[in-house]
């Protein structure tokens, strides 16, 4: 059975979707936002990091290397005393996700909960997902996807009829923008995003509000604007903040967005205020 | 809070606790002149009669509800019958640092001259530490368990309905018709009854002298009041005064006048344990407010303001002191009383009543260190109830704790309850079950798991104390098998508890026969039917727990052997014991080893909750069902209050990786740091014990308000309630508290004199907790992640 590539598994999750919800993070991802909070997912390869925060330089790890170049064996993982040697990405079968999952059933039944599938981009990894979405389904448990939408047609339709709920990202109306923004164009985002409307699909539109990238009132306009052709009423807003930041120091990655300030309450107003004018509600976070 | 709760609250809240000498020379008076004279019971409902005929009265400034222990609020009386301290301990009290109580010169003067002269050597402790073995003394020293009845009397129990129907009166009546019943002919225990009768019936009467003293002391306040409308409520509480106790209550104002004076009678009396409670207050409140209602004599404020005068009440009266190892395990101004909010009423049904949620708001107005209060939750209640309550939580002053009523009562038919009284009980002081106004269920001490563990590593040996406190169940290297070794715990469990029974009995016996509580006696069932005291049996229900502390540490201790002694053989088990009496000197690599690379309790990893459960098994097992002195049977139940870090300060270092010194786990929580899969991993983990077998388990959790702060997280955490009480839990309390003003505060207590968080099974003022406890209270694992 084909293996999904998973970097993170979070339970009591209640950012991603209604509910207690078990998110799994795949890895994975064709887009490289300049905000990510995940850089570590971008990547589909697997990894081994050093948390120097936790190490306490016993260099057990150096000592059991045997190769110059990573051979990912792991000796090092597996004897690392303070856990501060990490492997990011790990191949899990289907059945031992579906394991994990099930364990918060009750939680998920009682706050109308379930898991989400998140990323990295979920939908790069349909092919080995749908099976695991199908038992899922047949065990009544709630599947949400959170989706940049930048995948071929075929990836969503292997799994639509198994999903009960997209979290799905409108970054930026303009092509060339979001180009610049996320590395890829949006044209086929939002023919995605038609498509399962078309199928009836049950979606949440979310739009990360980033000053001074895509926080332009023309940009706010034109996202309304679109929504309303689409007949969509409502959008989930995402206030940009920078604990991305820890994130790309802990990983040593170079951070484009340093010293980005967080939107202030004015501006979260200023477009809920937009979004509110094409009768669009707007509920902040989630 | 209207202008008058305000001045009371802050009165309460503003006065440091101090000594009053004034119960402990009135109780020496009493002795001095009638030693000898009369029957123990009788000698004892006496003293109590002369106490409450000469104590001062006080009423304060807008008091509705009257009557105090001491002189004024916070003045806190000692019971040198039950614990004489010395000058030393007095100025202990006076000096130390946390949870001091003022002791001025006069009570030195009183103490070094009439107290301590008297009852020198004649105090219950004295007499309990005098008479009982060296071998249960070396294990109390050396911290294996500790004793609730050294210093303080039995007691936890709380108040059921019957205050609300019958005034005193009519338990004289009842008592006058036992006594006609009497057979002296055929009842070789007529004559103790007798005595237990009439000493009953002297104590019904010192509290009702006691109320009409303070009715008239109301009357002659009203008499030179010059406000008029104060004036007025004088001349009320002087007609409540009159009509209760000794009547039954005739208002809602009666009702809670009523409880108060049961109270008062019942912390007088003796130092009793979790102090009294008044048990599921907003039922038995709830008829006299809707007839007030009805007759047009409150309206919702007025009622709010009566409960919050009342709520105020239990504030002014902070613990008695306690010193030694009781202070240690118990370091708190907080007595216990833990009211009880919501459930389901005597028919099953769905208890939640407009009282409930207006307790809800008295309790969020209030926020006092005391009383505690808890939501029953029963699947039959709301999640609308559930929510009101999170709005209070999420405030973060620890309270109200959260029960599964259904459990609850489970548990007690479990032990033997009946249905109708089952569903009467309910919980108080930390998480303890009992049927409410018919159960003596008392707490002994808490027992030191993993120090049994320490103890079977070493051969019987104790490495801390150098004692051979335990038996010879073998060297370590001749276990070959966790099996083994297991086993070898299980004898040493085995022995501990035998010690510790043995204790009690000793205890118990002594408490029968030396130190009755007629008043407590008159208002449980069925004391007055078999004319026995409530220290000697009389209750309906008589039942002793051993508390278990440390289940978190000793499951990822045993993980830790098995998984690298046993399974993967990384290490010798002699090995392991010298770098654990070494404290782990020059080896953090195995002790990170220990505690990293260890399946650990709290992750939903059936590894280690396999070895909870069989921890569980085996102390359970060895507890349940022996029998007490008084007719009922032990059973166990699991919650540390501050015990956990005492256990942990007097043990070495553990294979989980543990410093020496440093706490153990609290209540059924995991090791601090050790669940690394959130919250629904932990439940999932303590789900796995079987709380039904129990009289209570505790399940902290600290959560980051930023989970809370909108209404889809109230119902996320609903749902994680419900969950957990779906599968058969029996408590969770939450701490919803930023981990920075937790540090500020640390660093500023001055800014946070009232912030108050969840310690174990009771609230407490951070700046007063010792420097481990907030220590552990801000690395406890915070849940929230943005």
């Amino acid at each position: 059975m084909s293996k999904l590539m998973v970097y993170n598994i979070q339970k009591y999750s209640v950012h991603d979707g209604p509910g207690l919800r078990t998110t799994v993070f795949l890895k994975g991802c064709p887009l490289s936002c300049l905000w990510c909070h995940n850089p570590e997912s971008q990547e589909f390869k697997q990894k081994v990091q050093i948390n120097q925060r936790k190490c306490i330089d016993c260099k057990i790890c150096y000592n059991v290397c045997e190769s110059d170049n990573c051979n990912l064996c792991l000796k090092c993982v597996a004897l690392c005393p303070s856990e501060a040697r990490e492997l990011v990405g790990e191949l899990m079968t289907p059945k031992l996700l579906y394991k994990i999952i099930k364990q918060d059933i009750l939680f998920y039944e009682e706050s109308q909960g379930g898991v989400t599938f998140s990323g990295g981009e979920p939908l790069c990894q349909s092919k080995e997902l749908v099976n695991l979405l199908k038992k899922l389904k047949e065990n009544d448990v709630h599947v949400a996807i959170d989706t940049s939408g930048y995948a071929h047609k075929e990836s969503i339709a292997q799994i639509v009829d198994f999903v009960d709920l997209w979290l799905y990202d409108i970054k930026h109306i303009d092509i060339s923008k979001h180009e610049e923004l996320t590395g890829v164009g949006n044209k086929l985002i939002i023919e995605n995003l038609e498509y399962l409307l078309d199928k009836g699909a049950n979606i949440w539109i979310r739009f990360p509000l980033i000053p001074t990238l895509n926080d332009s009132k023309d940009n706010i306009k034109s996202i309304a604007q679109l929504l309303n052709e689409l007949n969509i009423s409502m959008i989930y807003l995402l206030p940009y903040h920078s604990m991305a930041e820890d994130k790309h120091t802990r990983f040593e990655i170079d951070y484009a967005l340093k010293g980005l300030k967080e939107p202030t309450e004015e501006q979260i107003k200023q477009a809920v205020l937009i979004f509110n004018k094409h009768n669009i509600s707007v509920q902040i976070g989630g | 809070m209207n202008k008058r709760v305000e001045r009371l609250r802050e009165l309460s809240f503003s006065t440091k606790p101090y000594i009053s000498a004034e119960r402990a020379k009135l109780i020496t008076d009493f002795y001095k002149d009638n030693i000898g004279k009369y029957d123990t019971p009788i000698m004892r409902a006496k003293a109590f009669y002369y106490i409450c005929e000469n104590k001062s009265l006080y009423i304060g400034e807008g008091e509705l509800i009257v009557g105090e222990r001491g002189e004024a609020p916070k003045a806190v009386s000692t019971y040198p019958e039950l614990t004489c301290h010395t000058i030393e301990d007095l100025n202990i009290l006076n000096s130390r640092e946390k949870t001091p109580y003022l002791v001025d010169e006069q009570v030195i003067s009183v103490y070094k001259n009439e107290i301590i002269p008297f009852w020198q050597g004649r105090s219950m402790r004295e007499k309990i530490f005098t008479n009982i073995e060296d071998m249960w003394l070396d294990c109390y020293n050396a911290g294996m368990f500790t004793e609730f009845m050294e210093q303080r009397a039995p007691g936890h129990t709380a108040m059921d309905g019957k205050i609300y129907d019958r005034g005193l009166k009519d338990f004289r009546d009842d008592i006058d018709k036992e006594i006609e019943k009497l057979d002296f002919h055929s009842d070789s225990e007529a004559s103790a009854k007798l005595i237990q009768y009439k000493a009953m019936k002297i104590s019904i009467d010192a509290v009702i002298l006691l109320a009409k003293r303070y009715a008239n002391y109301a009357s002659k306040l009203a008499q030179s009041e010059k406000s008029v409308d104060r004036k007025v409520e004088l001349e009320k509480i002087a007609d409540n005064c009159n009509m209760v106790p000794e009547h039954a209550p005739q208002n809602m104002w009666q009702a809670l006048q009523m409880y108060w004076f049961i109270h008062l009678a019942c912390i007088t009396e003796l130092n009793i344990w979790d102090a009294f409670s008044p048990g599921k207050l907003d039922q038995h409140i709830y008829p006299f407010y809707k007839k007030d209602l009805v007759q047009g004599v409150i309206n919702r404020e007025g009622a709010k303001e009566l409960l919050e005068c009342f709520w105020v009440k239990f504030n002014n009266h902070p613990a008695p002191p306690k010193v030694g190892i009781t202070a240690e395990e118990s370091g708190t101004y907080n007595d216990f009383t833990n009211i009880n909010i919501g459930g389901v009423d005597k028919n099953g049904l769905d208890g939640v009543n407009e009282i409930s949620y207006l307790l809800l708001e008295v309790v969020d107005e209030i926020h006092l260190l005391q009383p505690g209060c808890n939501i029953q939750v029963s699947a039959k209640n709301s999640d609308h109830f559930i929510k009101e309550a999170i709005e209070v939580i999420k405030k973060g002053y620890g309270y109200p704790s959260i029960f599964n009523t259904d459990m609850v009562i489970e548990e007690m038919l479990r032990m033997g309850k009946s249905i109708e009284d089952a569903r009467e009980g309910g919980k108080s002081g930390c998480i303890e079950t009992g049927a409410f106004g018919k159960e003596a269920y008392i707490l002994t001490g808490y027992l030191n798991l993993p120090k049994i563990l320490e103890i079977t590593l070493h051969n019987g040996l104790d490495p801390v104390s150098k004692k051979d406190l335990g038996i010879k169940t073998g060297e370590v290297a001749s276990f070959r098998t966790y099996e083994e070794l297991f086993d070898a715990f299980k004898t040493q469990l085995k022995h501990f508890i035998d010690i510790k029974v043995k204790g009690n009995q000793l205890v118990e016996s002594m408490y029968a026969k030396d130190c009755p509580a007629p008043f407590m006696s008159v208002i449980m069932d069925d004391c007055i039917k078999k004319g026995k005291d409530y220290n000697d049996g009389g209750p309906r229900y008589n039942t002793t727990f051993i508390q278990g502390v440390g289940i978190g540490s000793i499951t990822d201790s045993l993980s830790a052997i098995k998984t690298h002694v046993f399974d993967n053989k990384s290490i010798s088990l002699n090995e392991l014991i010298k770098a654990l009496d070494e404290n782990f000197e020059d080896n953090e690599v195995l002790r990170l080893t220990l505690q990293n690379k260890t399946p650990r309790y709290g992750n939903d990893d059936d590894r280690a909750d396999q070895i909870m459960q069989q921890v569980f098994d085996a102390f359970f097992s060895e507890v349940e069902g022996r029998k007490n002195t008084k007719g009922g049977k032990y059973h166990i139940n699991m919650l540390p209050t501050t015990c956990h870090i005492y256990f942990g300060s007097i043990m070495g270092a553990s294979p989980d990786g543990r410093l020496a010194s440093m706490p153990l786990s609290e209540g059924i929580s995991p090791v601090q740091g050790a669940d690394k899969n959130g919250p629904t991993a932990v439940i999932k983990s303590a789900a796995k014990m079987d709380h039904v077998r129990t009289g209570g388990t505790l399940l902290n959790m600290s959560l980051m308000p930023a989970l809370v702060s909108n209404s889809q997280g109230v119902s996320n955490l609903v749902g994680l309630i419900r969950t957990y009480f779906r599968m058969g839990a029996h408590h969770i309390q939450f701490n919803v508290v930023d981990k920075e003003v937790l540090y500020d505060a640390k660093k500023n207590p001055d800014k946070y004199t009232d912030l108050l968080v969840r310690v174990a099974g009771y609230s407490d003022y951070f700046v007063d907790l010792g420097e481990p406890l907030q220590d552990e209270i801000i690395s406890r694992t915070n849940l929230g992640k943005f």
